[in-house]
């Protein structure tokens, strides 16, 4: 090498090895924030984040970050080879200064790969340790449980034996109170029984008298159910007819304050009374109405004689047409039993109940319409 | 302007109304179950008769349960034509029907003129003119109240069928015995047989012509069929034992009967004509009182094979025996309605053996007489009645019941013991 440098002289050289050194050195320099900082901070906070997850996790991540640490160190030992490779090619002994730099910096590299290793075994260790920990903590915890479950066994075992003895003795308890109370029951009874005996002959006796009393009650509720009848049915006519009058009144107090307002413009005073006599006439002709037919009904019902040897379920319809006074023009089986005797009877019910003279008790308005109706006679009550 | 339009509203609710009416339909739900009224009025010229046609048939409809006639003095009148009618006094006296007629000599008979009219329809239903020779005045009475009766119940009347009974006369060795034909009210009795031995369950032929019954008047009990217009008769049968309770078919050709010929009391069936004889029943029990069902399929008799008498009902076709009776510990004498829907029988209860009857679909029995020592149903051929013998007194009487347990009545007949009673079919 000599030989060569005395050949071309000194300034090459030594341009080429401070171009070299520069080389390095920049290189070094640009490696050099990647090279220190993955490393340490990944294994520290892989080292952080084991404390916190499981066992398990906290062993494969070490050995994660151990596997990622040696891949590095590997690598940057191949780094480094490369480096010092290239600077015996550049110039072994060229510069003292940039050799020294170089070992230097490969020493501390080769200190902190150690720190690096010792953090990842210490990594280890305490992942192992705390997994022994938690496996530890889980033995532990099955023991107590099963202490526990043993110790409850017991106690219920205790607790039942205590109930089923409690029991018995309650049973025993009841079986004798049933006892006693039987034995009342039976002293009751008989005691009953002679009381009923003795209240039996008192009964017969008081029967008589009561009997006596009950017809003369009878009668008197008879009396009294009667004169209640008449009293409700006069108040129900009174209710109907305070009922009419009110609304009438109220009408007509409508009526009169309509008409007073009408009567200033129009004066039509008289037809205004004519019309309000007219919806009047209208109610009273439907309540006479109702009462007709009640009437009919029961007329017809008391005239009825069902024969005795009418067909279970029989019916017909009577259709009835009454002359002006209610005299009965015409009753004509529209739909018959289909047992003639029947049919005759129903017939003759309402030729027997005729003439309904009430007809003309009706508005003189409605009078045509009430002579015309249909009898659906089907005997549900015989009397 | 307001006040036209109010009163058209006024109008038109009116005229609404009157729409309405048209259809109203009045329910009428309750009735009486009396019996229908009816007057019977005297008839004309009928002093100057033998017998009372309308008396006859005032008694006739009033027993039949089916009518409540006027009494005689209750009316106001007495019209023998339609023209004399004043219906309004009908009316008052709530007589739905009335009859009024004349009746008078004619020659050798007499002439008998009838109407029968609705009151309150003030219509006449019916009008008649009916001849009769002497004696057959009661029969007149007979048919005028059969006419009646079907006019207005639709049913058929039986007033003019006949009974036949047993009475029995003296005691020991003058005791008499008489096979009795008379009316179905009881009249014009005849004697058929007059025996010093028993006679027993005379059994009318379904033509009527003829009777069988059981006498002792030989050794043994025998059974002879006996023409009633001849007078003549024949022995039936007279095996060893008992040969009792004959029973014609409907088509009147055979006779069922109970023969213990073959050890216990038996039901036979007997072809008349051939001659042969048919067993029915077979064990150890005693099976007794054959009836035949109306269509001749069936027949109920009385068996004690499950301890009481009951009564059980063979089916010809299949030749199986069913019991039909389950109320109480007695039923016996079995008797079919015409109709085939139900039997008159004699139930032993609480108060003795009466009349009663079942209907055979529900099986539900009802007690109709009110009398307690009731033997021997027999049913009118239309239904409506069931005769029987019972005691009034010491001695037995005949009875009648009507089928639905609303009237009964006692027959009057000759004196002595009256038994075995039996209802002629409809006589044409």
């Amino acid at each position: 090498m000599a030989r060569h440098d005395q050949r071309v002289g000194y300034g090459l050289p030594t341009i080429l090895a401070i171009v070299l050194h520069l080389g390095i050195l920049l290189f070094s320099v640009m490696r050099f924030p990647e090279q220190e900082e993955a490393p340490p901070t990944s294994s520290i906070v892989q080292a952080t984040l084991v404390s916190t997850e499981t066992t398990t996790n906290q062993a494969q991540q070490a050995e994660e970050a151990r596997s990622r640490a040696l891949a590095r160190e590997a690598e940057e030992q191949r780094q480094a080879e490369e480096a010092e490779r290239q600077d015996d090619e550049a110039e072994q002994a060229e510069n003292a200064e940039a050799q020294r730099q170089a070992e230097e910096e490969q020493q501390q590299r080769e200190a902190e790969a150690r720190e690096r290793e010792e953090a990842l075994r210490a990594a280890d260790a305490e992942a192992q340790r705390r997994a022994e920990q938690a496996e530890e903590q889980a033995r532990l915890r099955e023991q107590q449980a099963e202490e526990r479950q043993r110790q409850e066994a017991e106690a219920e075992a205790q607790r039942e034996a205590e109930q089923a003895a409690e029991q018995a003795r309650r049973e025993e308890e009841a079986a004798a109170e049933q006892a006693r109370e039987a034995e009342a029951e039976r002293q009751r009874q008989a005691a009953e029984q002679q009381r009923q005996e003795e209240a039996e002959a008192q009964r017969q006796r008081e029967e008589a008298a009561e009997r006596e009393r009950q017809q003369e009650l009878e009668a008197q509720r008879q009396r009294e159910a009667e004169a209640e009848r008449q009293r409700q049915a006069e108040a129900e006519q009174r209710r109907q007819q305070e009922a009419q009058q009110q609304a009438e009144e109220q009408r007509q107090r409508e009526e009169s304050a309509r008409r007073a307002a009408e009567a200033a413009s129009q004066g039509l005073d008289r037809a205004i009374e004519g019309e309000s006599e007219d919806v009047a006439a209208a109610r009273q002709a439907q309540q006479a109405a109702n009462s007709f037919i009640t009437l009919v009904r029961r007329a017809v019902e008391q005239a009825w004689v069902i024969p005795s040897n009418s067909p279970e379920g029989a019916s017909a319809e009577v259709s009835v047409r009454l002359g002006p006074s209610g005299e009965l023009f015409t009753a004509s089986i529209t739909r018959g039993s289909g047992d003639g005797a029947f049919d005759r009877s129903v017939v003759q019910a309402v030729e027997a109940a005729a003439p309904f003279r009430e007809l003309r008790e009706l508005p003189s308005s409605v009078q045509r319409d009430y002579r015309q109706f249909n009898l659906r006679f089907r005997p549900g009550d015989i009397r | 302007m307001k006040a036209l339009i109010t009163t058209w509203l006024a109008a038109a609710l009116l005229m609404f109304g009157s729409l309405a009416q048209a259809d109203l339909t009045i329910e009428i739900t309750r009735g009486s179950d009396r019996a229908t009224p009816i007057a019977v009025v005297p008839f004309g010229g009928g002093d100057a008769l033998p017998e009372d046609v309308a008396r006859i048939i005032h008694d006739n409809l009033a027993r039949s349960g089916y009518f409540d006639p006027l009494e005689r003095n209750a009316m106001f009148e007495q019209p023998t034509t339609r023209d004399e009618v004043r219906f309004g006094d009908w009316r008052a006296l709530d007589a739905r029907y009335l009859v009024v007629g004349t009746a008078r000599q004619e020659g050798d008979g007499y002439r008998i003129q009838y109407e029968l009219m609705d009151v309150n329809g003030e219509r006449r239903m019916l009008g008649e003119v009916v001849t009769a020779s002497d004696g057959e005045l009661r029969g007149a009475g007979h048919y005028i109240s059969d006419q009646i009766f079907e006019a207005i119940t639709d049913i058929r009347g039986a007033f003019s069928t006949q009974i036949a009974y047993v009475t029995a006369r003296g005691t020991g060795e003058d005791i008499r015995f008489v096979l009795h034909v008379a009316d179905a009210d009881g009249h014009n009795s005849q004697q058929i047989l007059s025996s010093d031995e028993p006679i027993l369950s005379p059994a009318w032929s379904p033509d009527g012509r003829k009777l069988a019954y059981v006498s002792f008047e030989t050794e043994r009990p025998a059974i002879y069929i006996q023409n009633l217009n001849s007078g003549e008769r024949v022995r039936a049968t007279s095996f060893e034992g008992i040969n009792g309770a004959p029973a014609w078919s409907p088509d009147g050709r055979k006779l069922a009967m109970s023969l213990s010929k073959d050890g216990q009391p038996e039901i036979y069936v007997m072809d008349i004509g051939a001659r042969d004889f048919q067993r029915l029943t077979d064990n150890s029990s005693i099976d007794t009182e054959p009836s035949w069902a109306p269509d001749g399929r069936s027949l109920v008799f009385t068996s004690d094979r499950s301890g009481g008498p009951q009564l059980y009902r063979h089916d010809l076709a299949s030749g199986e025996s069913e019991r039909l009776t389950f109320t109480g510990n007695y039923n016996a004498r079995g008797r079919f309605a015409p109709d085939g829907e139900s039997l008159f029988l004699i139930h032993g209860g609480d108060r003795g053996y009466q009349v009663a009857r079942q209907a055979l679909d529900s099986g539900r029995l009802v007690v109709l007489s009110d009398s307690s020592q009731d033997e021997s149903p027999s049913v009118a051929p239309n239904g409506t009645m069931v005769i029987f013998a019972t005691q009034q007194g010491n001695r037995g009487v005949l009875g009648a019941v009507s089928a639905d347990g609303r009237s009964s009545f006692r027959l009057p007949s000759a004196e002595g013991d009256v038994r075995e009673p039996a209802w002629s079919p409809f006589l044409d």
